[in-house]
């Protein structure tokens, strides 16, 4: 099964035609061209994807990685039996 | 007043994406009106736009382009191109005397047409969070601004279709005035919605489609003229003063060096042959000339009912019999009406008309009206004219008449 890195660098490959060797954990968003606005646009692919529910609080994510535990965290919050998570796994990453 | 030289021309318009190929296209009578083919189509009675051949994403990079409505699109492609034809070292620009003036009637509709379909076609929540910014009238000028690090003002002119004439007009009369030492002027529209569309189409403005030559439906001057074709597009002009273009050796295009602004105060669509003929005078008189100094008219000529009788009657008045020697162009019958982009375009085309000694034709010119009996250079170019002085006319809804005199 595809680990959470793996879809979300689906979603910014398809809307920012983003290199995907760039879309590390460690990547800052601002240095991709996703600005704040740009996140909050992306938290409507989010939803989709993970059939997740943002919630209105303001959250501050800097990173992709960021973002990773950020979807991992609702996740696991919302589909308790279902998560499977993706932070550790960088390391390996099925090509895209 | 100091004199005012164009050094710079950028367009994007359905004639073609550069001043050189717009002018080809009208001199050669290649309309670029067709009938539109989109998922709504059905749904109006006249489908026909003229549209520009243009894809953003060749432009600019993704996450820029996220934020860029369709009309600043336009107008940062057209303005980009105006700077690099005048060939001009913009590090040796006093920014702060640098400024951008763009008009347009419209601004980013195709945005708002978007967010609203999300709201209430699609009955979802999810607006862009960048819709706002797309769809702010000032988008496309302040994007211009920021990519070639402009500070003097940054102005947006929303006076319907003669929002660019206007706003070349108002950077004219700073540069000239010694307030500013460079602008770049003109406007942009892309107001080919679904939205946009229906209301044009309601407001039975729009021409019906011609079912021989969907391309010849807009027949501006013609008896059987039934009205306009919205077109998309931007035309910008770099500005500067003309001892200063000179001493650079610019490419200069040609000068601006007059503009007549006038209201009709009465009906909000209906022309008025008085507010016309003061906007003409105003021109002829900021520039220094007597009537008898104009070679040729670049003509609003919408291809409305009204528009084109009330607009022949103000030639009238103000050339008297001179007026049936005048070669007047109307070349919304290629281009469409691009609304705020309508002036700019137009003053492109004739600026590049003069250079070649060409008339530009009157299109689909086939029933000759008796309220209509000028020269309008019906149906093919007329080449190897003497024309150094030109006016462009630009009329609109509300009434605001801006007439800018041309010189090359």
């Amino acid at each position: 099964m595809n680990t959470t890195l793996d879809r979300l660098r689906v979603l910014l490959v398809k809307d920012y035609k983003l290199e995907p060797d760039l879309l590390t954990t460690d990547a800052p968003l601002e240095a991709l061209g996703i600005d704040s606005l740009g996140v909050a646009e992306l938290m409507f692919n989010i939803e989709d994807e993970f059939e997740v529910s943002i919630p209105g609080d303001p959250v501050t994510l800097a990173t992709v990685g960021d973002v990773v535990r950020y979807i991992d965290g609702l996740v696991a919050t919302q589909h308790p039996d279902t998560a499977v998570g993706g932070v550790t796994s960088d390391l390996a990453v099925p090509a895209l | 007043m100091r004199r005012v030289a164009v050094t710079g021309l950028g367009v994007v318009s359905p004639l073609g994406n550069s001043a050189a190929e717009a002018f080809a296209s009208a001199r050669n009578g290649r309309s670029g009106i067709h009938r539109l083919d989109a998922p709504f189509t059905s749904r109006l009675v006249g489908p026909l736009v003229a549209s520009a051949r243009f894809d953003g994403a060749e432009h600019f990079a993704p996450p820029k382009l996220r934020m860029l409505d369709r009309v600043s699109q336009f107008a940062l492609y057209a303005a980009n191109q105006a700077v690099s034809e005048a060939r001009i070292d913009l590090g040796q620009v006093d920014r702060r005397r640098a400024g951008v003036f763009v008009g347009t009637g419209m601004g980013g509709s195709m945005s708002s047409d978007d967010g609203y379909r999300i709201l209430y076609g699609d009955r979802s929540d999810r607006i862009k969070p960048f819709t706002v910014l797309m769809g702010m009238h000032n988008a496309p000028a302040a994007w211009i601004g920021i990519e070639h690090d402009l500070r003097g003002p940054n102005l947006t002119f929303s006076t319907a279709c003669s929002s660019s004439a206007v706003a070349i007009g108002e950077a004219w009369l700073r540069i000239a005035g010694g307030a500013l030492d460079m602008a770049l002027a003109g406007g942009a529209e892309a107001p080919l919605s679904f939205g946009s569309l229906k209301a044009w189409e309601a407001l039975h403005t729009l021409a019906t489609v011609d079912a021989d030559d969907p391309s010849a439906s807009c027949k501006p001057f013609s008896r059987n003229r039934s009205g306009m074709v919205l077109g998309e597009g931007a035309a910008m002009l770099l500005l500067e003063p003309w001892e200063e273009a000179v001493a650079r050796g610019a490419p200069v295009q040609g000068e601006i060096i007059g503009y007549g602004l006038s209201n009709d105060a009465s009906h909000i669509t209906r022309p008025s042959v008085e507010g016309q003929v003061a906007a003409i005078g105003d021109a002829l008189a900021a520039a220094g000339l007597e009537p008898g100094a104009i070679d040729a008219i670049n003509a609003h000529g919408t291809g409305t009912p009204a528009n084109d009788r009330v607009e022949s009657a103000a030639i009238k008045s103000v050339f008297g019999e001179r007026a049936y020697d005048i070669p007047f162009s109307a070349t919304k019958a290629l281009h469409g009406h691009l609304l705020g982009a309508a002036g700019a375009l137009e003053c492109v085309l004739s600026l590049v008309a003069m250079q070649h000694g060409v008339a530009l034709p009157t299109m689909h010119l086939q029933v000759p009206d008796p309220e209509c009996d000028l020269d309008y250079v019906p149906n093919a170019a007329r080449d190897a004219v003497v024309v150094r002085t030109m006016l462009s006319s630009s009329f609109a809804f509300g009434g605001a008449n801006a007439v800018l005199v041309l010189r090359t």
